[in-house]
Order: structure tokens, then C-alpha cells, then sequence
């Protein structure tokens, strides 16, 4: 069997008072220091910014937008969180409701990326075309609200689109975090 | 794809962690480090997994951690500055009756450390000690006075 290769053994290891080989770098400490300092300033910055919501599930994390017409009064979450779940509440105006239906058109980013699980109510119909979903729910008197429980299934910005036929659109930017 | 960066990405954070919460002098871990640990890496685990319970999941998840394990000990032999990072180097806490007070206070060591760690190599005072070194792992070296 062949012999392992040998080197002689070199004094590598900086020494204290030329005696005792340690191998302490006090300059690259006194660095790391510094920057555990800076560590410890952006931590809890970003905690707090988490409990503000900043990076979802807080109040600056839940937004309110309504159309103008009075149709439609959307509540939900501006900024998500990967997989994680949240609802989004609808409240119909008076505009919405014809014969005793709303109908409410929502664009596919709904199902495509936000992850849409569960409708209450469940809509009486639901039909597909024009890159979305149009919902049919039986309505017979105000309020009327209608809930999306929504688990997102990417991270990334995403717009969703919706309306009541005949009424404004409302476009809703909404951040979903990793 | 996705669990795989996920657990690239957790295992690398969690060495910044480690790393950033210092090192505590001892043999043993207290209760104190057990909860930062066992607390750590319970919170890590759930993402990393995600929804995905599959074998499949864990065994690249898994060989992704050893891969990036065995990365991270090259990197460290082949460049000895990143190794001063991932793993900080020896320091002195003690030389020749002198205390090192500004390692002591920025690492948040007491001569009590530095004793108990004396009497366990059966030193009775700490004018015994010649040097004394917090070494990487956290274990405190004891170099008695001849």
C-alpha cells in the first residue's frame, strides 16, 4: 500500500506573546462586531415592521376599496402571505342587485395565483370566459356580502380584477410575500 | 424546486442565526440554548416542508442540506476568510493575569465563566490560570501557569 504524502508541520497559527498559538483575529472580531451591532438594530426594525403588517397579517397589511357607483365594497388583506390563508369580503351596494341575483366578475389571477379555496355563499352559478369567473349568487334584499377565502399559491404581485356586469371595475394590486 | 431553495435558503439563515446569537461558554448546553434550538429549528421546519409531505420532498431536502453542509466545510478549507465567518475565530479572554475586558464585555463573559471552566481542570484561583481562550465552539481552554 502506498504511503500518504507528508508535509512538515508550520508555524500557521498567530501566537500571544510569541508563546501560546491561538489563532485569534481581533481585527476581523472587532469587525464582526460592528456588524452584529447593525444586526441587532435591523432585527427588531423588522419585527415591528411585521407587527405593522408590513409583511402581511396587520393593519397596515389590510386595505378597503369601494367603486364609485357604490357597487361593490371589497375588505382584504393588500399584502398575503405564500400558502397562507385570508379572506376577502364583498359587500354589495344596491347598483349590484338585479332581479334578485348579483352577478360578479372576477379575473383568473383569482384561482391562478391567489389560491381561491372557498366561496360563502356558494354562488347559485359560476361561468367561465373572458380570462375569469362570473358568479351568480341569489340576493333578495341589502346588505349582502359575499366572502373568498383565499390561500395563495405563489409569491409575487398580483392585480385582481372585478365587477358587477354594467358597473365600475375595481383593480386590487395585491403583494403575496414568500 | 421550490422546498429545495427554501431549505438552501433556511439552512444558510440558520447558521446566520446561530452565529449572530454568539457563542456560550460551557461543556454542556443549558436549558437557554435548548430552547433557542430545539425553538429555531421546529419554526424553520414547517416552511422548508411546506404542504408537501412526500418522501420524494424529504430526501431532496435532506440531500440538499448535506449538499450545502459539504459546500460550506469546502468553502471554509479553500478560503479561510469565509471560515473566520461562518465559524469566528479563538479569543482571548485571559493572558497572564490580564483580563481582555473589551472581548469579555462584547462577547458577555464573566471571570465566573472563565472559573468554572478552571475548576473543572482543578484549578483553585484564577492566578493559576496563565492564559485563557473562548474557543469556536464555545468551549473556554484553559492554559495553566507553569
Amino acid at each position: 500500500m502506498p504511503a500518504q504524502a507528508t508535509k512538515p508541520v508550520e508555524d500557521t497559527i498567530a501566537k500571544v506573546n510569541d508563546e501560546v498559538a491561538v489563532g485569534s483575529d481581533l481585527e476581523f472580531q472587532r469587525k464582526w462586531w460592528r456588524f452584529t451591532r447593525l444586526v441587532w438594530i435591523v432585527f427588531p426594525l423588522i419585527v415591528v415592521a411585521d407587527l405593522l403588517g408590513c409583511f402581511g397579517r396587520g393593519p397596515l397589511a389590510n386595505a378597503r376599496i369601494q367603486t364609485r357607483d357604490g357597487s361593490l365594497d371589497v375588505k382584504y388583506e393588500r399584502i398575503e402571505r405564500f400558502s397562507s390563508p385570508s379572506i376577502l369580503r364583498i359587500q354589495f351596494g344596491p347598483a349590484a342587485i338585479h332581479d334578485g341575483k348579483i352577478q360578479l366578475w372576477m379575473d383568473e389571477s383569482l384561482i391562478r395565483s391567489l389560491g381561491n379555496q372557498r366561496i360563502i355563499p356558494q354562488p347559485a352559478a359560476s361561468a367561465i370566459g373572458k380570462n375569469g369567473v362570473l358568479y351568480t349568487f341569489d340576493a333578495t334584499a341589502l346588505p349582502a356580502a359575499s366572502a373568498f377565502s383565499l390561500e395563495p399559491i405563489k409569491p409575487g404581485i398580483f392585480h385582481l380584477r372585478m365587477h358587477v356586469p354594467g358597473c365600475e371595475e375595481l383593480n386590487l394590486t395585491i403583494y403575496v410575500m414568500p | 424546486m421550490a422546498a429545495v431553495l427554501r431549505a438552501l435558503f433556511g439552512y444558510c439563515f440558520l447558521i446566520f442565526m446561530v452565529r449572530i446569537a454568539g457563542r456560550r461558554p460551557g461543556k454542556q448546553i443549558t436549558p437557554f440554548e435548548f430552547v433557542l434550538i430545539f425553538f429555531i429549528g421546529g419554526v424553520t421546519l414547517t416552511p422548508m416542508v411546506g404542504d408537501d409531505r412526500s418522501l420524494s420532498n424529504a430526501l431532496c431536502i435532506i440531500m440538499t442540506i448535506g449538499i450545502t453542509h459539504s459546500l460550506i466545510a469546502w468553502l471554509k478549507q479553500r478560503f479561510p476568510a469565509f471560515g473566520r465567518v461562518v465559524d469566528g475565530t479563538p479569543l482571548l479572554l485571559l493572558a497572564k493575569g490580564e483580563w481582555q475586558v473589551e472581548t469579555m464585555r462584547r462577547m458577555r463573559l464573566q471571570d465566573d465563566d472563565v472559573m468554572a471552566l478552571a475548576r473543572d481542570q482543578g484549578l483553585q484561583t484564577l492566578e493559576e490560570i496563565d492564559y485563557a481562550v473562548l474557543e469556536r465552539n464555545g468551549e473556554i481552554s484553559i492554559i495553566k501557569a507553569s
